[in-house]
């Protein structure tokens, strides 16, 4: 069990390890824009190249990983974000392509590609009015949410995205002043819009929204945050516990609980308190409470870094701090000291910022390393993406392939109790003749006529033995005419032919 | 006791004499592991070997019915004995098998001779089973015998396809080079099969055959001469499967245009286009699976040659599209759609009868029962595709879901459902209702225009009630009563048998719902209230079944069924358009089971070490030691984030980093309060519960005076419930109610909670 770390930068890529050493650096790949890179199946990666209309995929898991370029995607234009939502199909769930490919350009319009047939299903022109700054998939894929250099968010439906020739979203969220540059969702929700939802902006807010459309018709405003600088980026704790938003001036961590003082914890997203509070540097001597009645919040700074993007770790006490320098700094989210630095391996002054952090947990298994795993993994390749719009006629082919399940285990291991059930049943069948063994040949000379409730009793067998003789005496009169009738028949077929064989000589 | 297993060469002194539990015994001795030994292999081992195979050898059934299952049991727990053995066990048993098929007739004339025919049969696929995959085993055992194998098992299952198909499936799969020159045989086999004796075999038999006919395709026939002319052409691994799946697609359509006959096409220009668009070969007749359909209309019986042909072609598809392969396959998502759109068209709800056909009776009814079953058919193919293709369907959702809709009866003329219709397609209608449910579950919250969901909730509203088998009798007789009476009297005394059990307890003839069919219902309405905001008068009716029933249940069986638990929960989640609460209801009727979900919602609370904490005090040493134990717990309980925190919790860790200072409880549960005042649980302490119970009450009386006594009382119960609600919440009541007024403009609140003086007391 490890955390595989990926990062981009402006001109490399790296795929590295948040507990060990491993580092591999992906050939050929820059990535300008945030969030241009996203992992398809845990298994594959996708990276927006940029200054040219091209993903690149690469293999960054299991057997055939590699640090070349397995397949190039060439697009209609330029892309900046990318995201995948995943098929999530009851059966054969763990199906190798993801549904759609959402990616966005400069301009703010939104291409959606389904991944099993490389169909441009819809474009959507416009829809923010300027660069799309982050696309994610929520809830299972039944929604997505868009956030632009337009200021606005927007929560799309995964239905409306494939099926409507002019989607519009479901909701617009439209708070944000400038550019909002990043925002996270509630990992835990429920099979519908639940949870909560982030955004951060470059005009130096940040705000929570509940998600909860059982409670409001649309997303309901929170609580804003306004910080002391442009933020550009944030992430959750897995739990919803706090928030660590980062920017220029280095990254905060912010707790929802928020104590103030003897025995006194506030929730800063409930919602009647849905007020705007402003967040400071956390001071020696500070009294939060006095500062909470103020309508201040004293937060504590992690690092310093220029900071463009951030990722949590699984269990939620590491914090990935990736720098405008091109290198990642691994916190301690507790004791806010670096663990670690991860750099590309190539590492030049020229990297750029980091684009983006994708955090991966893994399973290192190297027990059966030398062997291999046997299976050759068929290739698998995503279809080309087309770049005209689908026109929904005709058969509409998708690529699809059914994993064949090996049967991890065959009958008697399975369920030795229901084997041994089946036994004792199938050996009824056997049972029925009485004294088993002996009787199976009586059963089989007489076969067919002795099947019926004729169930011969030892005690009766005796009795039976004089008509047995009186039936073969009977056979054997009848064998005796028979042979005289035969003799009979014998003699006169010679005369018969006797008599045929004369008068053909006549 | 010594850790010593009985030796073996004394079970196999036994082997011969033993049977019944004995021979239980005896097999399950042989599990042991202590047996894979390869110093046993030389003595004790080698001559049990011995003896089994001398068991095997013998020609009494019943010795080699018990070898068989030794060497299953033996193989499969022992890889010594396998990996040493495992070629002459094959070799014997296929042998006996080979002699019993050859004498196919002779053998299955006796029960037990069928016994061991299928226990052969399966005891060698079980040794082919185990001896894949082990490369040195497969090489030495496996490959040599394996072509003959095939062919006995391929001729075996012209007679026994039960016993082969499985076996032969898997071959086909993974050993699909060797199964190549028996490919034609085998498809002879299952064509046979399939157009002559599908109907004879039960469902999962039905599969296996579809399910190998589609996998024969993996193994390519040989292929005609390569045309150079079209070598430039990207030539595709699935070829020969997708000619095997466009071939049963393609013979839908004159299927279903057969139906025109039936049902006049041209009133709806849509069924026309529809038609027009069903896969259809490009040019020139592909190869045709089944021959012709023989149907003549003045024998109307003959037209459920119709029904079997669909079930047998949506099988195939089925089939097709649901196997694994080793490549990836070519799917035509939408041709197959269609094809389920068109199948499931074919209703006289929106399409008339032929003209000339109006008149016959005979013919009429037999329509009538014959489109339900045209029809499953298209649900049964849109279910698997649901299944398997999941979000690819999401392009034709809102046909898919429209023509879900189609099957659900109509009343002549209108738009409201028939219910005695749905009465008599009980079991379609669960099923109708599971596929909705599959593509609910993929679905956002909001739907456009469809109004199946609705419709849907409505009939599953109506099948919850039981059925009273003699209603149609009642009915008859009420109408009829006056007028001929006499006459019914005459009949009755005619009529031979006791009939007066029908009048004196008409109860008897109920078929009552039972816990399976509630927990078919109540998993579609849980999915029903969690996804789609459903109109008050449908919300409240799940709601007022769903808590009759709870309570007629747990008082019959003393709890209630984790479904019913389920769907209140659901209905306290998502208490729809008019935010009615059964909370304290709900909360009633689990007072004694108890439930997670509703303890965490009444007394809300956050995991341990949930709140994170980066004052000063906590910088020390020993505060780092405690915080990362207090991460690892959060990370346990991370699901449970979003409940705000809980009194103990707080208390230890106000304990553990400042020492014990004065409790200072008023501003504690407040903050409390502030913390669990968001969302479901303000509105449900806002809302006043008393009007809610009224209006259920008012419902009752509207619908059923019987069952007014019992909701009533159920009513009564959860509101004393309700004036106990927990103490912690009272106090902030004042602050909960201005804010109600304010934002939801009070449009509710006829607040009269004598509540608040209880907060009071408690403040001193």
């Amino acid at each position: 069990m490890d955390e595989q770390l990926i990062f981009s930068t402006n001109t490399t890529c790296t795929v590295g390890s948040l507990h060990s050493p491993n580092q591999t650096n992906l050939k050929q790949c820059s990535n300008e824009f945030r969030n241009g890179s996203c992992l398809v199946g845990s298994k594959y990666l996708l990276v927006a190249q940029a200054r040219k209309a091209l993903i690149n995929v690469y293999r960054i898991e299991g057997s055939g990983k590699r640090e070349s370029v397995e397949q190039r995607l060439p697009l209609p234009e330029t892309v900046n974000c990318l995201e995948v939502v995943e098929n999530n199909a009851e059966q054969n769930g763990n199906s190798q392509l993801p549904y759609l490919l959402l990616a966005s350009t400069s301009s703010g319009k939104l291409y959606v590609w389904e991944m099993a047939s490389g169909n441009l299903l819809t474009v959507k022109a416009m829809a923010h009015y300027q660069a799309i700054t982050k696309i994610r998939s929520i809830i299972q894929g039944k929604y997505v949410i868009t956030s632009g250099a337009d200021a606005r968010i927007m929560i799309w439906q995964t239905v409306d995205l494939v099926s409507q020739q002019d989607p519009k979203p479901l909701f617009t969220l439209h708070d944000h002043t400038l550019a909002v540059t990043d925002f996270e969702v509630s990992n835990a929700h429920s099979s519908q819009l639940s949870g909560k939802l982030f955004t951060v902006s470059h005009d130096m807010t940040m705000r929570c929204y509940d998600l909860n459309m059982d409670v409001f018709d649309k997303p309901q405003l929170l609580t804003t945050f306004t910080f002391p600088f442009p933020l550009e980026c944030i992430t959750l704790d897995p739990a919803d516990r706090a928030c660590y938003v980062g920017g220029a001036q280095g990254v905060y961590a912010l707790p929802f609980y928020y104590p103030i003082g003897d025995r006194k914890v506030a929730n800063l997203l409930s919602s009647d308190s849905s007020n705007i509070l402003s967040c400071v540097e956390q001071q020696p001597g500070d009294k939060n409470a006095d500062l909470f009645t103020m309508g201040k919040v004293a937060l504590a700074k992690i690092t310093n870094a220029q900071t463009s993007q951030l990722a949590c770790s699984l269990e939620g006490s590491l914090l990935v701090v990736g720098d405008s320098l091109g290198k990642c700094t691994v916190m301690d989210v507790y004791s806010k000291q670096p663990v670690k630095e991860i750099q590309a391996i190539v590492a030049n002054e020229t990297a750029g910022e980091v684009t983006s952090i994708i955090l991966n947990p893994v399973n290192v298994d190297n027990s059966n390393s030398l062997l291999g795993d046997g299976k050759t993994q068929s290739g698998f390749k995503i279809p080309n993406l087309q770049k005209n719009v689908f026109a929904r006629e005709g058969l509409h082919d998708i690529l699809f392939q059914i994993e064949d399940l090996q049967d991890s285990k065959v009958a008697p291991l399975d369920d030795f109790e229901a084997y041994l059930d089946q036994v004792a049943a199938e050996e009824g069948t056997f049972a029925q003749l009485g004294n088993v063994v002996s009787t199976v040949k009586v059963m089989s000379e007489s076969e067919g006529a002795n099947r019926n409730p004729e169930n011969p009793d030892t005690a009766q067998r005796p009795a039976d033995d004089g008509e047995l003789l009186t039936m073969k005496a009977t056979v054997g009169q009848l064998t005796g005419a028979y042979k005289e009738l035969r003799e009979m028949y014998d003699k006169l077929f010679q005369e018969h032919e006797s008599l045929r064989s004369t008068l053909g000589e006549n | 006791m010594t850790s010593e297993p009985i030796p073996l060469s004394k079970l196999s002194k036994s082997l011969e004499e033993c049977s019944g539990y004995d021979f239980q015994v005896l097999l399950r001795t042989l599990t042991s592991s202590k047996y894979v030994d390869d110093k046993l292999l030389k003595s004790d081992l080698a001559v049990f070997v011995a003896k089994v195979l001398k068991l095997l050898r013998s020609g009494e059934d019943y010795h080699v019915w018990k070898a068989c299952h030794l060497i299953n049991v033996l193989c499969s727990y022992n890889p010594v004995v396998l990996c040493s053995q495992a070629g002459e066990f094959l070799t014997l048993t296929f042998n006996k098998l080979e002699q019993k098929a050859s004498y196919y007739r002779t053998t299955i004339t006796s029960s037990h001779g069928r016994t061991l025919l299928a226990c052969l049969v399966r005891t060698v696929g079980l040794l082919i089973d185990l001896v894949r995959g082990k490369p040195a085993l497969t090489r030495e055992v496996l490959t040599p015998r394996l072509s003959v194998i095939i062919s006995t098992l391929v001729n075996l299952s012209q007679f026994e396809p039960k016993m082969c198909l499985s076996i032969l499936r898997k071959l086909l799969l993974r050993n699909t080079t060797t199964f190549r020159p028996h490919a034609n045989k085998f498809k002879m086999v299952l064509t046979n099969l399939l157009s002559k004796d599908y109907f004879h075999f039960d469902s999962a038999t039905r599969k296996l055959i579809a399910q190998n006919f589609a996998l024969l395709n993996l193994a390519k026939f040989s292929s005609a001469a390569k045309d150079e002319t079209k070598s430039h052409h990207n030539t595709y691994q699935d070829d020969q499967w997708r000619k095997g799946l466009m071939s049963v697609l393609y013979s839908f359509k004159p299927v279903i245009s057969l139906c025109g006959e039936i049902l006049d096409f041209s009133a709806d220009p849509d069924m026309q286009k529809l038609l027009q668009g069903l896969p259809a070969p490009r040019n020139g007749s592909p190869e045709e699976i089944f021959s012709p359909l023989e149907i003549d209309l003045n024998k109307p019986i003959t037209l459920w040659a119709i029904a079997k042909r669909l079930n047998i072609l949506s099988d195939l598809t089925i089939a097709f599209i649901s196997q694994p392969t080793h490549f990836q396959l070519r799917i035509p998502l939408r041709g197959i759609i269609q094809i389920s759109e068109a199948v499931l068209s074919l209703t006289t709800n929106y399409l008339p009868l032929q003209r000339t056909l109006r008149r016959d009776t005979e013919l009429t009814s037999t329509v009538d029962a014959l489109l339900p079953c045209l029809q499953m058919c298209g649900i049964s193919l849109l279910r698997v595709t649901s299944q398997y293709y999941g979000k690819c369907t999401f392009p034709y959702t809102s046909n898919i879901l429209s023509s879900l809709e189609l099957f659900v009866p109509l009343k002549k003329g209108t738009t409201s459902v028939d219910f005695d219709r749905v009465r008599s397609l009980e079991g379609e209608m669960f099923e109708l209702i599971k596929v909705a449910d599959y593509y609910a579950r993929q679905l956002g919250l909001s739907l456009g225009e469809t109004t199946l969901f609705a419709k849907l909730v409505d009939t599953s509203m109506y099948l919850v009630k039981d059925t009273v088998l003699l209603n149609q009798l009642y009915g008859e007789h009420n109408a009829g009563a006056q007028k001929h009476s006499n006459k019914a009297k005459k009949a009755n005394k005619q009529s031979k048998g006791s009939m007066s059990d029908m009048y004196s307890h008409p109860q008897e003839f109920t078929s009552v719902r039972t816990l399976k069919d509630f927990d078919a219902l109540n998993d579609f309405l849980v999915s029903v209230v969690s996804r789609f905001k459903l109109s008050s008068v449908q919300q409240i009716q799940i709601s007022k079944f769903c808590i009759s029933n709870s309570v007629k249940l747990s008082k019959e069986r003393g709890q209630l069924p984790h479904s019913f638990v389920r769907l209140l929960r659901a209905l306290v989640l998502h208490p729809g358009y008019d935010r009615i609460s059964i909370l304290p209801i709900a909360v009633t009727l689990l007072k004694k089971q108890g439930d997670d979900v509703f303890a965490l919602f009444c007394n809300p609370r956050l995991p341990f070490g949930a709140v994170q904490r980066t004052s000063e005090a906590l910088n020390t040493y020993q505060g780092n030691l405690s915080s990362t134990a207090h991460e690892e717990d959060a990370g346990q309980f991370s699901g449970l984030s979003e409940t705000p925190p809980k009194e103990d919790e707080f208390e230890q860790e106000a304990v553990s980093s400042r020492g014990n200072q004065v409790q200072n409880i008023k501003d504690h549960s407040s903050l409390y309060y502030e913390s669990t005042m968001n969302g479901n649980v303000k509105r449900l302490i806002s809302e006043e519960p008393e009007k809610v119970f009224k209006k259920r009450a008012l419902a009752t009386v509207m619908h059923n005076g019987a069952q007014q006594q019992e909701t009533l009382t159920t009513v009564e119960k959860a509101e004393t419930e309700v004036a106990s609600i927990p103490v912690e919440f009272i106090q902030e009541k004042e602050t909960t109610v201005k804010v109600d007024e304010d934002q939801e403009s009070g449009g509710e609140s006829e607040f009269e909670i004598p509540e608040i003086n209880v907060s009071e007391d408690d403040e001193d």
